[in-house]
């Protein structure tokens, strides 16, 4: 009996120990590092980079006032922080402000929807695979209405984990509009890749 | 080596072919760098960027899931009878190691399922009980793996002391081949959800390799060499003779048992293939120096086992495997030598007593035993000692009596000079510790005490 107490002790210790080599200091919380790639990410919906100093420029006051229509989206956003909608605005409305009416100022006459998928990432945790995981985004004028990712289904553990965090992370996505979003605790992994395959399909909408 | 015994036995010459054997520290360090290997596994796929409580839970359930899995199959490798660990470490102490670790990798087996359903559940935010639920439907093979873990627990609870002692020995041993069973209803889960395993190629060949290995050093020496063994030297009962009332001895004949090199000291497993007992072997030391034509083995009936034996027809044919234990003449490391037996364990003490090589005054043999009608090969004894001028000392009586020579230092005045003697030990447990003790309190080193346990 003694030895098997002996035994179980070192065990147990031994397991401690191996364990504790693996344990990351908990003041790294991942979700600062999900969506960091590119620290402070230009906004999600802006196609035409061009327009974007445009934005700055504040020719504003002026487009604001002929472009009342389009400036719906705006009323979401200050210009100053994130110059998500105006751009529509910029674009549309070359600043001819003598020209208060006529000119349509949004060309986009119909709502632009587009659907970008991001690349496939493998979900790994050091050399073990799960499979892929692929964000899919629908962007209707310039803005995240909906995030779909597939689930790596190489093991059912794997399908547990993604059917319970997925979800979570599709609608963060929506919530935030940027590649900005908290991993879900318990799929650490499975967070990051879907962080990953979310930036490349930001980066591939911006394109 | 000369025979001293009357009668026409044909004495083979020359030494015993020089065997290789394995020393026990150097199989202790073998198994441990293998353990290593199988955590480097788990280390190297695990990133260092645990800290939820699921996942260490999920993580130290690998952990005792690979050790499971890994010590299992070394117990296979203890009980497979490959000679050079028969050789180099005994017997009954492979039997003892096979014990403990399988009392280890039922522990750890079960440990391994509680901290997998725990952190499952943990990580994934269910119930334990909705989380064992999917892990039983949902998870490829784990439901066979499970039936596996329930063998492994049968098997663990019938073979605790309490359980054996109410059992017949029959009904234990067939229950502890379920361990086969348990082996491969678990294997495919360890590849279809160990993550370990389930994408790694080059690992789950190396486990494969190591299992394999085993299994094939298995049924070589279990099944294949005893059988060509049979085929080669046709072994039979040639006699059965009895020796003093519940002891008897039976002789065996074959051809070419030189070819055995078996050596005086050494036991075979017999298996004597009658209808009710052919599926049983039983551990039979040589009471005499082997012949390249007859064995003989003594026998105390003590069991349902060796009283069927004193029954035994001649002409009933026999596979010996073997020949296994240390108790050789190769131990010896000094000129005089002491023989200490206690009840039957005189068995393999006769054979070497006849052929040890020892000169006049340096050989002597102390036979210890509860009752006179346990004292066997009385004449065979006396005359050998008078042959070779040995010294036999019969010592009959109660433990703690007269006759007892382990109490206090008595053990020195009945052998002068014993602190400079080699002794080979031999009996039934207690009287061992008693010896043991004994030796020890009157200066014998313990390199210098060679025993052999006849209850494994």
């Amino acid at each position: 009996m003694r030895r098997f107490v002996a035994v179980f002790v070192a065990t147990v210790a031994g397991l401690v120990v191996l364990l504790s080599f693996k344990t990351a200091p908990t003041k790294t919380p991942p979700a600062a590092a999900l969506g960091s790639a590119t620290p402070g990410s230009p906004p999600v919906s802006s196609p035409p980079a061009s327009s974007a100093p445009a934005v700055a420029s504040s020719a504003e006051p002026v487009i604001s006032s002929a472009a009342p229509a389009s400036s719906a989206p705006a009323a979401t956003a200050t210009p100053t922080p994130t110059p998500t909608p105006t751009p529509t605005r910029t674009t549309a409305a070359t600043p001819t402000p003598s020209k208060t009416s006529a000119k349509p100022a949004p060309s986009t006459p119909a709502p632009t929807t587009k659907t970008v998928t991001g690349a496939s990432v493998v979900v790994s945790e050091g050399r073990r695979e799960y499979g892929l995981i692929t964000v899919q985004l629908t962007i209707v004028n310039s803005k995240i209405t909906k995030a779909v990712a597939s689930e790596p289904t190489a093991d059912e553990r794997s399908r547990e984990i993604a059917s319970f965090s997925i979800p979570v992370l599709d609608r963060e996505v929506v919530s935030s509009q940027t590649a900005q979003i908290d991993a879900v605790s318990g799929a650490t992994i499975t967070s990051g890749a879907y962080a990953q395959s979310l930036q490349s399909a930001i980066d591939k909408a911006k394109a | 080596m000369t025979s001293v015994l009357p009668g026409d036995r044909i004495r083979r010459a020359g030494l015993p072919a020089s065997r290789r054997s394995v020393r026990p520290d150097l199989l202790l360090f073998a198994m441990t760098l293998g353990a290593a290997l199988v955590l480097a596994l788990w280390w190297i796929d695990t990133p260092a960027t645990i800290n939820t409580w699921g996942e260490w839970l999920t993580d130290a359930g690998r952990i005792t899931g690979l050790l499971a899995g890994y010590v299992i199959v070394l117990l296979l490798l203890l009980m497979a009878r490959v000679p050079a660990l028969e050789r180099g470490i005994g017997a009954d102490r492979l039997a003892r190691w096979h014990s403990m670790g399988g009392r280890y990798t039922v522990s750890l087996s079960v440990a391994h399922t509680l901290l997998i359903i725990w952190g499952y559940a943990v990580t994934a935010h269910e119930s334990l009980v909705t989380q064992t639920g999917a892990l039983l439907t949902k998870y490829a093979d784990v439901m066979m793996a499970t039936v596996a873990l329930g063998l492994l627990v049968m098997v663990a609870a019938v073979s605790m002391r309490a359980a054996r002692a109410r059992m017949r020995y029959e009904t234990w041993y067939h229950l502890h081949f379920y361990t086969y069973l348990a082996i491969a209803l678990s294997f495919s889960h360890e590849f279809a959800t160990g993550v370990d395993f389930s994408t790694n190629q080059s690992a789950r060949v190396a486990w494969s390799a190591l299992y394999l290995a085993v299994a094939a050093l298995l049924v070589w020496y279990r099944f294949v060499v005893p059988v060509r063994a049979m085929v080669r030297h046709r072994m039979v009962v040639s006699g059965v003779f009895a020796e003093t009332p519940g002891i008897f001895s039976v002789q065996i004949a074959g051809r070419h048992l030189d070819e055995l090199h078996a050596e005086a000291g050494q036991f075979f497993r017999w298996r004597f293939l009658t209808r009710d007992h052919w599926w049983q072997s039983h551990p039979y030391s040589l009471s005499a120096p082997p012949s390249d034509r007859l064995l003989r083995i003594t026998v105390k009936a003590l069991g349902d086992h060796s009283h069927d034996l004193s029954n035994v027809g001649k002409g009933t044919r026999v596979i010996a495997e073997g020949p296994y234990g240390a108790l050789t003449q190769s131990r010896r490391t000094r000129r005089r030598v002491l023989l200490l037996a206690g009840g039957i364990g005189v068995t393999p003490l006769r054979a070497l007593f006849e052929t040890l090589p020892a000169g006049p005054g340096e050989l002597t043999l102390l036979y210890r035993a509860a009752f006179e009608v346990d004292v066997v090969f009385r004449r065979e004894l006396d005359t050998i000692a008078a042959a070779r001028g040995a010294r036999v000392i019969y010592l009959v009586g109660p433990q703690g009596g007269d006759a007892d020579p382990f109490t206090g230092r008595r053990l020195a005045t009945v052998v002068p000079g014993i602190s400079e003697h080699d002794v080979y030990l031999c009996g039934p447990p207690r009287m061992m510790d008693a010896a043991s003790a004994a030796l020890r309190r009157v200066g014998v080193p313990r390199r210098n005490v060679h025993t052999e346990s006849f209850e494994f």
